[in-house]
């Protein structure tokens, strides 16, 4: 198993915000996180991503126990923006290049000029689409092993969307890269997502393979989806 | 290394602003304030003790611009910061090695500014007490808040130690209400004038709870922190 | 044409029918070379590892032939295509069938509406519109 989740439990102040999350992911598949806002699907992020650590409960990525070995291997593209406003697009990416081993700039400067991102432009000016579009970038300029998308399209105009659709499936690493993509909005993820599981206040609800579950309940993902959050 | 270098030269180019704002307001004071007592007998002040107090001034400033002005949590470019395959304790000491180093110039400057000054007055006899400033400036500002937002700034850097590092914190916090006590009284003793201070001999024990006001906020800086 | 899926359905089966309805309407002929795993996901929109997978599912199932390093190609066996055609057939006359029951129709009415029907149809072959006229009327005259 390439991610391996065993028994997280996350507390913040007053509030559990994992209760006991337990979920493998195999090299290669796109694992799609599903939930409401605040069912802990960030937080799981986060943890998975080594930038926090569970309260218990251990993480392993490629077998190995998360923390400054995994965090070379791994992309995390949380939900907001996390790049420097006043940083100029290239130079951002020139200083990511610098951390993460076989960064190939021609690479980033192809996939820029595939989503029409102005590479001279402070990342701060902006739009939430074009930003969006970064983290996509962040992402496939690299060969990141897992990629953790929180949110990769959540309050996208639909051209942008598109775009940042389009670009995951020319440069997903068939075979080698494993994805989990999170979201509320599941009707955005249903074509991609091949093993979903559905979050609920820090629970895991249901989980399996999306087609499975789809000839199981005889209906879409929304459909279960709406069926469990109701 | 290099390249968080880079970024954190970059970060504080943006804060300049912020520091020559300080800096104005700081000259500002020493013009208009005057202190008229000629027989402050500043220059008994013992070098070392100069240098000691600018070090306040030292420990303040990685914290005030590093920490309070960094706007990392605000922009959630933390996430970045720590995603990345880097030890956390190299990025935090890349991102305040800056911010030492600028202050320890600072220190020894402003050291040697205020020896300066002390010789300036003793040899002149100036109305202006420029080092008394300086030093109750540093002592009431900068001291406390920079030696508690320091250690603020550890403990959110080294999670697993910020029990000792609180516990630091408040032993640094007794031992400072307990220097104050004595600086007050040896400024009493040397009829140092606090009018324009307003502060009076036992009011330390609001520095005191200044000083704890700051470990709040210490601790509220960090949950922040352990959220994300 | 736009390929839609509908997601209650397993997407894989649904790609999996499109590979063969493709086949069979000729737009692939046997022997021919299927487009590579990554082209067709992106031409379907769907995970490159679904259509992986339904390429797999399509080789275990004698419809496709995977030659190492080479691509998917269709079977060069027609009468395995004709086998899918005949199978598509029976399925869609099968949920004509129930459907028409359901109406308590004569088989007299019944054959008079296919007749009617496929002339409409066969006239009226790409213009879209006078065949929706078309069949429009014949409700209507029902």
């Amino acid at each position: 198993m390439f991610v391996q989740v065993n028994d997280v439990w996350k507390k913040y102040p007053g509030k559990w915000a994992l209760q006991g999350v337990t979920f493998d992911v195999s090299k290669g598949k796109v694992l799609g996180v599903l939930g409401e806002n605040g069912a802990g699907k960030s937080t799981l992020f986060r943890i998975i991503a080594s930038v926090t650590r569970p309260s218990k409960g251990n993480i392993m990525v490629d077998g190995i126990p998360v923390g400054l070995e995994t965090r070379k291997i791994v992309a995390f593209l949380p939900e907001i923006n996390p790049f420097y406003g006043w940083m100029k697009v290239m130079e951002q990416f020139e200083f990511l290049a610098a951390f993460y081993e076989g960064w190939d700039m021609d690479k980033t400067r192809e996939l820029l000029k595939f989503m029409d991102l102005p590479d001279n432009d402070k990342i701060g000016t902006l739009s939430r689409g074009q930003q969006a579009k970064l983290k996509m970038v962040f992402a496939f300029s690299w060969p990141a092993k897992l990629v953790l998308m929180d949110e990769p399209l959540g309050g996208i105009d639909p051209p942008a969307r598109k775009k940042i659709i389009n670009t995951f499936f020319h440069e997903f690493r068939f075979g080698e890269q494993t994805i989990i993509m999170s979201t509320h909005m599941v009707s955005e993820v249903e074509e991609f997502v091949e093993d979903v599981f559905y979050l609920k206040k820090g629970k895991i609800v249901l989980s399996g393979e999306a087609d499975r579950l789809r000839e199981e309940k005889g209906t879409s993902l929304v459909g279960i989806f709406e069926e469990i959050a109701g | 290394m290099k390249t968080l270098f880079v970024l954190f030269i970059n970060d504080y180019k943006r804060i300049r602003v912020a520091l020559l704002f300080l800096l104005i307001l700081y000259l500002i004071t020493i013009l208009f304030l005057k202190f008229g007592n000629r027989q402050l007998m500043m220059n008994s002040i013992p070098g070392f003790f100069v240098v000691f107090m600018t070090f306040g001034t030292t420990l303040a400033a990685p914290a005030i611009f590093g920490l309070l002005l960094n706007d990392d949590l605000k922009y959630n470019t933390v996430y970045l910061l720590f995603s990345l395959p880097k030890k956390r304790f190299m990025i935090f000491f890349g991102k305040y090695f800056l911010a030492i180093t600028i202050c320890l110039v600072t220190s020894i400057g402003s050291s040697m500014c205020m020896k300066l000054f002390q010789e300036m007055e003793y040899h002149n006899d100036i109305l202006v007490d420029y080092s008394q400033l300086v030093i109750l400036t540093s002592m009431y500002v900068f001291w406390i808040l920079g030696i508690t937002c320091f250690t603020a700034a550890i403990m959110l850097s080294i999670k697993r130690y910020r029990q000792v590092a609180g516990l630091v914190l408040f032993v640094t916090l007794m031992v400072l209400s307990y220097k104050f006590h004595d600086m007050v009284e040896w400024m009493i003793k040397y009829k140092i004038d606090f009018l324009r201070w307003n502060i009076r001999y036992d009011e330390y024990r609001v520095m005191f709870l200044i000083g704890l006001f700051f470990v709040v906020l210490g601790h509220y800086i960090y949950n922040k922190f352990s959220e994300i | 044409m736009a390929f839609l899926l509908d997601p209650t359905r397993p997407i894989y089966l649904q790609i999996m029918e499109e590979i063969k309805k493709r086949a069979v309407r000729g737009l692939y002929r046997p022997g021919e070379q299927l487009p590579s795993v990554r082209d067709m996901a992106k031409e379907m929109e769907v995970n490159p590892n679904t259509i992986a997978r339904v390429y797999r599912e399509l080789e275990q199932e004698g419809f496709i032939e995977t030659r190492r390093g080479r691509g998917s190609f269709i079977t060069e066996d027609s009468s395995r295509i004709e086998a899918e055609r005949t199978k598509f057939g029976r399925d869609a006359t099968q949920r004509f069938i129930r459907d028409i029951t359901e109406l308590d129709m004569t088989d007299k009415q019944i054959q008079d509406m296919l007749s009617l029907l496929k002339r409409s149809f066969s006239g009226a072959d790409g213009k879209d519109k006078s065949t929706g006229e078309g069949t429009h009327n014949v409700c209507t005259g029902e």
